[in-house]
């Protein structure tokens, strides 16, 4: 449960530290679901941008979850404009190697863990991001729609055909195997 | 089953789908499975009392003894400087207080001969110290005809002018000699720049 910034209750430092310690793993999770190069610094950045008008939000723990997001959102949008003017120099990795072929045992030791995660880097950006809001994040049709700043139809409608491909990439993923 | 998945399938009517509420119910699982390490300065900002506590200190005492020492150091040195300038008896007695601290607060820097000779203008105990050379040259400075003969090498010149005692002991054996080293000695240099005249040319006194 998060803390209301304007309870009087406790300090507000103690307010902050627990709205840290219930959203953080949260923001972490929305970042690396969109290859953020460094999710944890991002996520330190989040909470410093929130840390400076963490007194001054209104709504409750909702507000502050859903101007968290907002921040994060943006940090994303940041990331991925910097990523398109600067295209990064990796050094050459034989396993992100699109012509490696996995052998089974890797194939078998990838869907124990992260093959949901896996699925949900396939869809699109927008998509991704409405599920990854709604499921992740916890936000609301509405304050998924405020955070990206589209009505609340397209939102709907972005989660619907997101869903979809998320069953259709499962369905052919279960095939796969 | 967290209610924001549940909504989100009602919300898309796909409620009956058992199999996308796991795979939902997975991502959720899996993306908040990492606990994050707050940086240093966000771990400031939620705990204000240790980052108090990591604050850096006030110089110790060790640290303010030794700024102090090396002032006073410092301004003993500028007082020595200033009164040797201003009075040549004061200079040999503070000269040589400076010098013996300077030695003591800078053992490396002393390189490890024998103690310099006392600054003492006119001594007679600097006479063997004085470069045979510099003797010979001192007594044709009277005599004109051995000033052919007795020019001064550049290397005499030069240790006269190094030390600063030599010429005046060369001249402690000349009276007149000694009255014009009398009124040169405005400040150290200037014996050594007597020197080099009784040596070069002919005597400087009237």
């Amino acid at each position: 449960m998060l803390p209301d910034p304007s309870a009087h209750s406790g300090t507000a430092t103690d307010r902050f530290t627990a709205a840290y310690r219930e959203l953080s793993p949260r923001v972490l999770g929305y970042l690396r679901s969109h290859g953020v190069d460094d999710p944890e610094a991002a996520t330190n950045d989040v909470f410093l941008g929130l840390h400076a008008v963490f007194d001054s939000v209104a709504g409750g723990g909702d507000g502050v979850r859903t101007l968290t997001f907002s921040i994060a959102h943006a940090r994303l949008v940041d990331f991925h404009r910097a990523q398109a003017r600067h295209p990064r120099n990796v050094p050459f990795e034989a396993d992100d190697d699109p012509r490696y072929a996995v052998s089974a045992e890797e194939s078998a030791l990838d869907r124990v863990g992260g093959v949901a995660m896996t699925l949900l880097q396939r869809l699109g950006d927008d998509q991704r991001q409405v599920v990854s809001l709604r499921v992740i994040a916890g936000l609301s049709l509405e304050e998924t729609a405020q955070v990206m700043d589209r009505s609340v139809g397209s939102i709907k409608q972005l989660q619907r055909r997101g869903l979809e491909s998320l069953r259709a990439l499962m369905a052919r993923e279960v095939i796969d195997v | 089953m967290s209610d924001p998945i549940e909504l989100l399938l009602i919300e898309s009517e796909l409620e009956h789908d058992a199999v996308l509420r796991d795979l939902l119910g997975e991502i959720e699982h899996e993306a908040i499975a990492v606990r994050p390490m707050p940086s240093a300065e966000l771990s400031a900002l939620m705990n204000p009392r240790s980052a108090a506590a990591r604050r850096p200190r006030r110089r110790s005492f060790a640290g303010r003894s030794a700024i102090i020492t090396g002032v006073v150091v410092i301004g003993a040195l500028g007082l020595g400087a200033t009164a040797a300038a201003a009075s040549p008896e004061a200079r040999s007695v503070i000269g040589a207080g400076v010098a013996a601290i300077a030695h003591l607060f800078q053992p490396a820097l002393v390189a490890p001969e024998p103690a310099p000779t006392p600054r003492h203008p006119a001594s007679g105990t600097d006479v063997p110290s004085t470069d045979p050379s510099a003797g010979a040259s001192d007594g044709p400075s009277a005599d004109p005809t051995a000033d052919a003969t007795g020019e001064p090498s550049p290397s005499a010149d030069a240790t006269a002018g190094a030390n600063n005692h030599s010429g005046s002991s060369g001249h402690s054996g000349d009276s007149k000699s000694e009255d014009s080293h009398g009124n040169s000695t405005g400040n150290q240099s200037g014996h050594g720049n007597g020197t080099g005249q009784g040596n070069g040319g002919p005597a400087p006194t009237p």
